[in-house]
């Protein structure tokens, strides 16, 4: 009896981590964009900008929308994971080649870089032909470095919405998230424990757009967040330490009800996106009362809130429109 | 007695009509094409290719697949949800 099983085929030579293009050969085009992907963020992580190239240039022809599609991702990859071994210039380079993910790409390419000093030093010479909105990033980081985990936190010298979103995020964490004590660190400077750096991280947000605030400038925050930009001084530490109240994760959403009826809107508007979102007695109840109010902002998010009870802590559900403005 | 299996669609001609199948809007015709795959881990990789050249139609075919190694790769797509249109986390 003979049997021939035509359709055997040999197994395609498979490699689970692949380290370099040559671990990519022989396989079929989708597996091999995954692949190329692969060897970019490994070369990426080992920060070798020209490995990175390398990987990427297969799909650099851009011959089709797959093409497309997998040397933006490529670049993005090895973007992030290039920043995230402390070379911000070669991340961001690649970056500048993502595509339609470009703007992703400089968000997490900026907040991936080790959260020391030293990988941002001379930033602004190189940083500036990459565009305003990615050098605001770039700045929103360095000054993140410059304050958060430090255990200093005296008030900027320079007239900066990011340094002073930096020093509140530094303020409320050395006051263990006491607003007041927080504030009265802008005259007198506060000073604590400083925190490992592999602790410098907390709690943010997707930034999205709510109908009625298209037009109200924006500052970078932590992660590819933003905040509202005052309209003065006092308005702008005042959302910048509310900011720092959502970053602090043990803070809950009882410290945000008092700037729930707060006169000015876009303190208002900040302390209700946090709120929102965070657990607490009796959330429903306040936010009922919030749906018929004459700010069409604050109707738009607590009309979503309820609608979608992001504060019951449910995850991925719909909401208004996540859209990030471009960082 | 000669048996003469002669498959008349291999994997990659599975993987083309599943996406032939997904672009006319046919996701049970897609699906059925995939199932046709005998091999499990040739099964997934089609699955997964299918996912790589269309991720905002078909992420979710990842998390259907049943061997680590696509599993893994999988981790690709469904782990870059910008690659399915939503902003990345």
């Amino acid at each position: 009896m003979i049997w021939l099983l035509a359709c055997a085929e040999p197994a395609p030579e498979l490699v689970a981590n692949p380290e370099r293009v040559t671990d990519c050969t022989g396989l079929d085009p989708q597996l091999r964009a995954l692949c190329h992907v692969q060897v970019a963020a490994a070369r990426g992580r080992a920060a070798d900008f020209a490995a990175v190239t390398g990987a990427c240039a297969l799909y650099d022809g851009r011959v089709d929308d797959f093409d497309e599609l997998w040397a933006d991702e490529c670049h993005f990859r090895g973007g992030e994971e290039l920043a995230r071994a402390g070379q911000l210039e070669d991340g961001l380079r690649h970056c500048n080649q993502a595509g339609r993910f470009r703007k992703f790409c400089f968000a997490h390419a900026a907040w991936q870089v080790p959260p020391t000093a030293e990988p941002l030093a001379d930033w602004e010479a190189w940083a500036t032909p990459f565009g305003e909105r990615e050098v605001e990033t770039i700045r929103a980081r360095w000054w993140f470095n410059q304050y958060f985990g430090t255990g200093t936190a005296a008030a900027p010298k320079v007239d900066s919405p990011h340094a002073r979103g930096a020093w509140a995020l530094e303020a409320v964490r050395l006051c263990a998230g006491d607003l007041d004590c927080a504030r009265a660190g802008w005259t007198r400077a506060l000073s604590g424990d400083p925190l490992p750096p592999e602790r410098r991280l907390g709690r943010y947000d997707l930034p999205f757009e709510v109908p009625g605030d298209e037009d109200v400038p924006t500052v970078p925050t932590f992660g590819g967040g933003q905040r509202y930009a005052g309209t003065d001084l006092a308005e702008d530490i005042d959302i910048a330490l509310l900011e720092g109240a959502y970053f602090r994760e043990s803070v809950g959403a009882g410290a945000f009800v008092p700037y729930l009826p707060d006169p000015r809107p876009r303190v208002r508007w900040t302390a209700l996106h946090r709120y929102r979102t965070l657990p607490s007695e009796g959330a429903e109840g306040t936010l009922r009362t919030m749906v018929d109010d004459p700010d069409p902002v604050v109707r738009a998010l607590a009309s979503d809130a309820l609608q979608y009870r992001t504060w019951e802590g449910k995850k991925n559900l719909p909401g208004l429109k996540k859209e990030r403005p471009a960082p | 007695m000669i048996w003469l299996l002669a498959c008349t669609c291999d994997a990659d001609c599975r993987f083309d009509k599943a996406l032939a199948a997904l672009r006319s809007g046919d996701e049970a015709a897609m699906r059925a094409e995939i199932e046709a795959v005998s091999d499990p881990l040739q099964r997934d990789l089609v699955r997964l290719r299918v996912a790589t050249v269309e991720p905002a139609r078909a992420g979710k075919l990842c998390t259907e697949v049943t061997t680590d190694f696509a599993r893994e790769k999988c981790q690709q797509v469904l782990g870059r949800p910008h690659l399915q249109g939503a902003p990345p986390p």
